[in-house]
């Protein structure tokens, strides 16, 4: 009996315990763990002094955070009071009323605070991206656009030279010269991994570069294309025959790993990846070139077009709102990027693309990827993705809610025609088919 | 005298062949074991290199408590632990306080319809088989609405829906071994129901109480689907935080293994320290049936 | 007397009542929900499409063959959970029967190898999962891969090529200990008598072992199917953490078949779908079993 209430008790003081947590004004985030992202929650535990304000930061798998977050904005949860997302969620997000306007917590700021922060030194179009008529609803924390890194000691070793704008042929040929199973030297390295925003965003742009787009004007699937068939073929012959062996378990953190090993001659990947190749440890520091993204039958804008940004999750309270908005000035401010090129001088902490003035700053400047990082952004135009007209937008992504499920399917697909368990054509006429299927459930196609 | 020392012999010999098996049989099974705990044995090792000596797997390294005190005194990690804990307490605790009286009266307890503690003994085992993704989504909704998954409670009512079936499962076979006439005895000697179970029952039932609790405590230290689905960060286990490192890369492996070792070893150890009472609580509650 | 009779068997009642409201209100409510969601046309990600009753579109979304010789995906799903859940339980009754015969020998210190063949059956399945691959099948760090080169072999990536078999392995490592827990129980209760009797009529250790002890341990391998089934059934967190369903989705199971449509997707009318056909075969399965077990007298339940 005695060991009962004992117990009893006991239960009482967890559970007073666990009503106690939930009274603390604690504002919950949510960051993805891409390189820049885990800085910022470094910086923030470190630096960051609100008072009566306790920042909790989640630092999650890509995949994981995308799926908890949009499951969570449309069921109107509040697990997570500041949401960390994209121009595809932004647009769709907006609409739906899923985040707030950003414009009256703006128009409260103090003078000293506005003219402090600076709000027109954020790059317009990086802005624009996640704003819905003109109103902004959420701040860019950083922006990538995406161009090709290569090994300059592999290339002189093998006597290659890289073409300041090369095509899809003219790298995988490079790629293949490069490649070196002896001597554990892999050619070209690209995102595998499943998802649409993971494998998706190297191969969509191969696609747009070969010419190929996903639906033409009235919504017709036109993944059964000879353009779409070329782009795919380009995707798996480089990642089979000058690739990393474990193709599909590679999302960007395992090709960064790669590349700074100092064993991978070519990385496809995004502008914000650069910064850990030239920081202390990588043993390719000083060593990395960088060219425009690929292009083959289409020109130009051939790079994709992205940013992590912040916004507020509006089913929040007044008091957790105000707060998170707080947080987000702080981190989008220039304080916050002087911060980290004081404590990280490699310049791999501070986030690119959000403001201007960040490529105005001499330490920051100097830094081997910037130059072609402004110039690959300034190329990009999300608007008009493809060769032949379609109905959609986006570059990497295709700016419908649906997109999120049907591009993670189709790199299921491009994945399982990778390591051969299904051919070209099942793989085409399974992603053409489900992409139409998408066209009439979402009533897209009139 | 010839016979008797062949005999001798032979029995000699036998007894060599049967030590010489023994051996054998030692070593065959001992190396199994080692075998099979391998990968375990390995993390709990690894813990104990620098991230630069776990880049690439060796057992030539000297050992360092860096890693595991880094561990231990990163905060990151101490959330998760300190509501698993919660969840093992709090949520077992629970259970028993709820699946015990319940298989006390569907053993013994007296109701108008007949066939009723056999009915509810049925429903309560075919909630068992129901898979946590089965309600995944009105749970999920819920949690959102009521603000439940930021708050341990929510998790440990999930848990308590999901295992009291099991306490109940296994004690029932241990309550219907008590004979009756005690506990007719006991009532007729004016016992309430409260003290019936208290006083009588449950000093019989032991061995199945700890059994039960046990097998709550080491699938509810190890749940992974509710617990990933229905917190925030705050409210996460340590299996969640697990989970996590399946997307790092590079300088993380000794650091994995030293979180890996810490998040097992509670269940680890509780598991091997009363395996014979599982044994037994499953042979006799389950097992039997 | 009539009316203090009826009164004990309302506070009979009040014994049973928390624990039935508790468990219906996380388990039975949600699942009926989830039936009458699976009959909903209902994407997350549209609020402004209107939720509307669509009847079994939901369900024929999944099952039907529209050009027949191609099968659609949920029937793979299907197969594939098939066949990595009766794989697992095939290899783990076989090697736990034949590692519980093992461990029932009399040797110094068998209960330190009982003890550690019994380890991986505690531990979490997301962390044994995670130290497998990074430690183990990585090609690059772990000892598959540098193993594989010292032999001057080159190592294939075993998450992308062979993932089914990979996760047959590793359920098979996970769960098999729990099988040997059972069914070593099940041999030690077998009489010492009887042993030394087979020894003294000189049985060969095949016929002792395969003809007398079998026999009397059936139902102990039986209830532990039974329980691995339903537990292995359920099991996600391994999977996400190794394969996460693929390549594409050739490691899918309905659990994460159902996750996906639901935290991916948003798709809460195909996921409730999804899920209750999940339930209803997964109960046909156990009933086939459960009955098989009755029919040998004993009862499970």
């Amino acid at each position: 009996m005695k060991k009962f209430s004992t117990l009893v008790a006991l239960l009482c003081v967890l559970l007073f315990l666990a009503v106690g947590q939930v009274f603390a004004q604690t504002i919950n985030i949510a960051l993805a763990n891409n390189p820049i992202s885990q800085a910022l929650a470094k910086f923030a535990a470190d630096y960051y002094k609100a008072p009566g304000v306790t920042v909790n930061i989640a630092v999650l798998p890509e995949n994981d955070l995308r799926q908890k977050l949009t499951t969570e904005a449309s069921m109107g949860g509040t697990t997570y009071d500041m949401f960390y997302f994209g121009p595809y969620e932004a647009s769709n997000w907006a609409r739906n009323g899923w985040l707030e306007d950003l414009e009256p917590y703006f128009k409260a700021l103090p003078a000293d605070k506005a003219a402090w922060y600076d709000r027109g030194d954020l790059i317009k179009g990086m802005v624009g991206s996640v704003s819905l008529k003109g109103d902004a609803y959420a701040i860019p924390f950083y922006g990538e656009s995406s161009f090709i890194m290569y090994n300059k000691a592999l290339f002189a070793a093998k006597g290659l030279k890289m073409p300041d704008e090369p095509t899809w042929d003219q790298i995988y040929d490079l790629a293949r010269k490069i490649n070196d199973p002896a001597k554990d030297i892999v050619g070209m390295t690209m995102r595998g991994a499943p998802g649409w925003g993971m494998s998706g965003a190297p191969f969509v742009t191969i696609v747009n570069a070969f010419g190929g787009r996903f639906y033409d004007m009235n919504w017709n699937a036109t993944v059964n294309t000879p353009e779409q068939r070329g782009a795919w073929q380009m995707y798996k012959k480089i990642l089979r025959d000058a690739g990393q062996k474990d193709i599909l378990s590679y999302t960007y953190n395992e090709c960064i790993a790669l590349m700074q090993s100092g064993k991978c001659g070519i990385y496809y990947d995004a502008t914000s990846i650069a910064p850990p190749l030239e920081s202390e440890g990588s043993a390719v520091r000083g060593k990395v070139g960088y060219v425009m993204p690929p292009h083959q039958k289409m020109q130009t804008n051939t790079a994709w077009l992205w940013n992590w940004s912040m916004g507020i999750n509006p089913k929040s309270s007044p008091d957790k709102k105000q707060a998170v908005f707080d947080f987000m000035l702080w981190a989008t401010s220039k304080d916050y990027i002087k911060l980290t090129v004081d404590k990280d001088p490699t310049g791999s902490s501070t986030p690119p693309a959000n403001r201007s003035s960040t490529y105005k700053l001499a330490a920051y400047k100097s830094a081997p990827y910037a130059a072609m990082t402004l110039k690959t952004l300034e190329s990009t135009d999300f608007t008009h993705p493809t060769l032949q007209p379609v109905p959609y937008v986006g570059l990497q992504y295709i700016a419908i809610p649906e997109f999120a499920d049907a591009g993670t399917k189709m790199t299921q697909y491009l994945a399982d025609y990778v390591v051969d368990k299904i051919s070209l054509d099942e793989a085409l006429k399974r992603t053409n088919d489900l992409f139409n299927q998408v066209a009439i459930d979402g009533g897209y196609r009139k | 005298m010839a016979s008797t020392r062949s005999l001798k012999d032979l029995s000699r010999s036998m007894k060599l062949r049967r030590i010489l098996r023994n051996i054998a049989l030692t070593v065959v099974i001992y190396a199994i074991a080692i075998v099979y705990f391998s990968p375990v044995l390995y993390m709990f090792i690894s813990g104990f290199k620098t991230e630069i000596q776990a880049i690439s797997p060796s057992l030539h390294f000297t050992p360092t408590l860096e890693t595991y005190s880094k561990v231990l005194s990163d905060s990151s990690m101490y959330g998760f632990l300190r509501n698993s804990l919660f969840q093992v307490i709090a949520g077992t605790g629970l259970c028993l306080l709820l699946g015990v009286p319940a298989a006390f009266i569907l053993a013994f307890g007296k109701f108008r319809k007949k066939g009723t503690k056999e009915k509810t003994y049925t429903w309560f085992i075919t909630t068992i088989l129901l898979p946590p993704v089965a309600v995944l989504i009105p749970l999920y909704t819920w949690y959102q609405a009521f603000g439940l998954n930021k708050t341990p409670l929510g998790l440990m009512l999930a848990y308590v829906g999901f295992h009291v079936p099991i306490v109940v499962w296994m004690l029932h076979s241990f309550f219907t071994d008590v004979p009756g006439e005690i506990i007719e005895a006991a009532e007729i000697d004016g016992c309430t129901r409260f003290q019936q179970l208290v006083h009588v029952a449950l000093p019989l039932v032991r061995t199945g109480i700890v059994a039960s609790a046990l097998l709550v405590i080491v699938f509810i230290w190890n749940e992974f689907f509710l617990g990933f689905n229905l917190t925030s960060n705050t409210t996460a286990t340590l299996p969640v935080y697990m989970a996590r490192f399946r997307e790092q890369q590079g300088m993380f492996i000794a650091q994995l293994s030293a979180s890996s070792t810490i998040a097992i070893l509670p269940a680890v150890v509780l598991g091997w320290m009363t395996q014979k009472s599982l044994v037994k609580g499953l042979t006799m509650g389950a097992v039997k049936g | 007397m009539e009316t203090n009779v009826t009164a004990k068997k309302k506070r009979d009642w009040f014994f049973l009542l928390p624990a039935i409201v508790v468990v219906a209100v996380m388990t039975q409510v949600p699942f009926i929900l989830t039936i009458i969601y699976s009959t909903l046309r209902w994407n997350l990600a549209r609020p402004d499409l209107p939720v509307r009753f669509a009847g079994v579109d939901n369900y024929l979304y999944y099952l039907k063959v529209p050009n027949f010789p191609e099968i659609p995906e949920f029937y793979s799903i299907f197969a594939q959970t098939v066949l990595i859940t009766v794989v697992t339980l095939v290899l783990c009754t076989i090697i736990g029967f034949l590692l519980s015969i093992l461990l029932d020998n009399k040797i110094p210190g068998v209960n330190i190898a009982r003890t550690l063949i019994l380890g991986p059956f505690f531990v979490m399945s997301t962390a044994s999962g995670v130290i497998w691959k990074a430690t183990i099948l990585n090609t690059t760090f772990g000892w598959y891969g540098v193993v594989f080169k010292a032999l001057g072999l080159t190592p294939v990536d075993l998450l992308s090529y062979y993932p089914i078999p990979v996760i047959v392995f590793l359920f098979t490592w996970q769960w098999m200990p729990f099988f040997v827990l059972v069914i070593l129980a099940g041999l030690q209760g077998i009489s010492a008598d009887l042993v030394d009797s087979m020894r003294i009529d000189g049985a060969s250790w095949l016929r002792a072992t395969f003809q007398v002890k079998l026999p009397m341990i059936t139902h102990h391998i039986r209830v532990a199917v039974m329980l691995g089934l339903i537990f292995i059934v359920k099991e996600f967190g391994l999977i996400l953490v190794t394969t996460a369903g693929g390549p594409g989705t050739r490691s899918y199971t309905l659990p994460y078949a159902v996750y996906m449509e639901v935290f991916n997707a948003s798709n809460v009318g195909r996921a409730g779908a999804l899920a209750v056909m999940m339930v209803a075969l997964t109960l046909l399965a156990v009933n086939v079993l459960y009955r098989s077990i009755k029919k040998r007298g004993a009862s499970f339940a």
